[in-house]
């Protein structure tokens, strides 16, 4: 797949990825730092409504759509790499193990979109934000990205906000239990959770929807 | 548009906002902290709890005070109505058959 991946591009923070109203001519592979999908609501209000990290794909088979419905921003300076579709179609029936971790991978993520429903709908606010980490945690380590329980959580209090459904100040304060609670820090965006099994308490999170235990390959 | 910082005091105790949020104006700052106020609220009444001790402080980027709210200020709060005025629902309850 690396071989597919001709165009690369690193985009800077805050920069959008592909905008609402775009054509999707290719299929985005994120290879480097943090990005995420949104909607702008009417008062000006954004909700995200899934964080991208390294190993995950813009949506596999937006290029089949004319125009994008949503936008992805880069959170972080991110690194990007863009996949003709034709390309992808080729690579899919030439390798079938291949065509199934693509697919298992589309298939996780509308397990985390239905997780990230679940949470707002009927999770408290200090719960989803203790669901979100749990989920971080396994999806980062899943690309190696974890370090004795520290990760990197590149988000603003106010993205974490958008992304809740909450606000700023609401977030610090959850934030603050949490840390008074042992079972996380959080230090210049630096993740350490303390206690797992009480962050997993606190989200009723189980892991099964990251189906990471199937063992296909996230970054192909 | 300007960085403004969004402190928390609960009782004796002060949660400074560390990172703050870039607003356009004092109107939007004044937005902000009433939808944090309710926001905060709203997930504390979810839990059985009405912390009206609580208030927002907003601190521009030079740690001028510029905004205070006391969360009592970000709702309309209707007493409850007193044991003896309280009218009893004919009985049976019209809404009952």
């Amino acid at each position: 797949l690396s071989d597919a991946c001709g165009n690369i591009r690193d985009v800077p923070a805050n920069q959008d990825i592909i905008s609402e109203g775009d054509r999707p001519d290719q299929v985005r592979l994120i290879l480097d730092g943090w990005a995420a999908r949104y909607k702008v609501v009417p008062d000006g209000g954004r909700q995200i409504t899934a964080f991208l990290i390294p190993g995950d794909f813009c949506d596999l088979h937006v290029t089949i759509l004319k125009e994008m419905d949503h936008s992805i921003t880069a959170l972080t300076p991110a690194t990007v790499a863009s996949i003709p579709h034709g390309e992808l179609e080729a690579l899919m029936k030439e390798r079938p193990a291949l065509a199934r971790a693509l697919w298992w991978s589309t298939l996780v993520d509308e397990g985390v979109l239905r997780a990230w429903i679940v949470n707002l709908g009927r999770r408290r606010a200090y719960e989803s934000i203790a669901h979100l980490m749990c989920e971080m945690h396994i999806r980062m380590e899943h690309v190696g990205l974890v370090e004795d329980g520290r990760f990197d959580l590149p988000v603003t209090q106010e993205e974490l906000a958008d992304a809740l459904g909450l606000t700023p100040a609401h977030v610090n304060r959850i934030l603050q239990r949490l840390r008074t609670e042992g079972l996380i820090t959080l230090k210049e965006r630096l993740l350490t959770i303390l206690e797992i099994s009480g962050l997993r308490r606190v989200a009723g999170f189980d892991p099964n929807y990251l189906h990471t235990r199937e063992g296909s390959p996230r970054r192909a | 548009v300007s960085i403004y910082f969004f402190h928390l005091i609960e009782g004796e105790d002060l949660l400074l906002d560390p990172e703050g949020t870039e607003l356009a104006d004092h109107a939007a700052v004044a937005r902000a902290a009433l939808c944090s106020a309710r926001s905060i609220m709203s997930s504390e009444v979810s839990a059985g709890r009405l912390p009206l001790d609580m208030r927002i402080e907003v601190e521009n980027g030079d740690g001028a005070l510029i905004h205070r709210l006391p969360f009592a200020d970000a709702i309309d709060i209707t007493p409850p109505i007193a044991a003896s005025l309280d009218r009893k629902l004919p009985s049976p309850h019209p809404l009952r058959k």
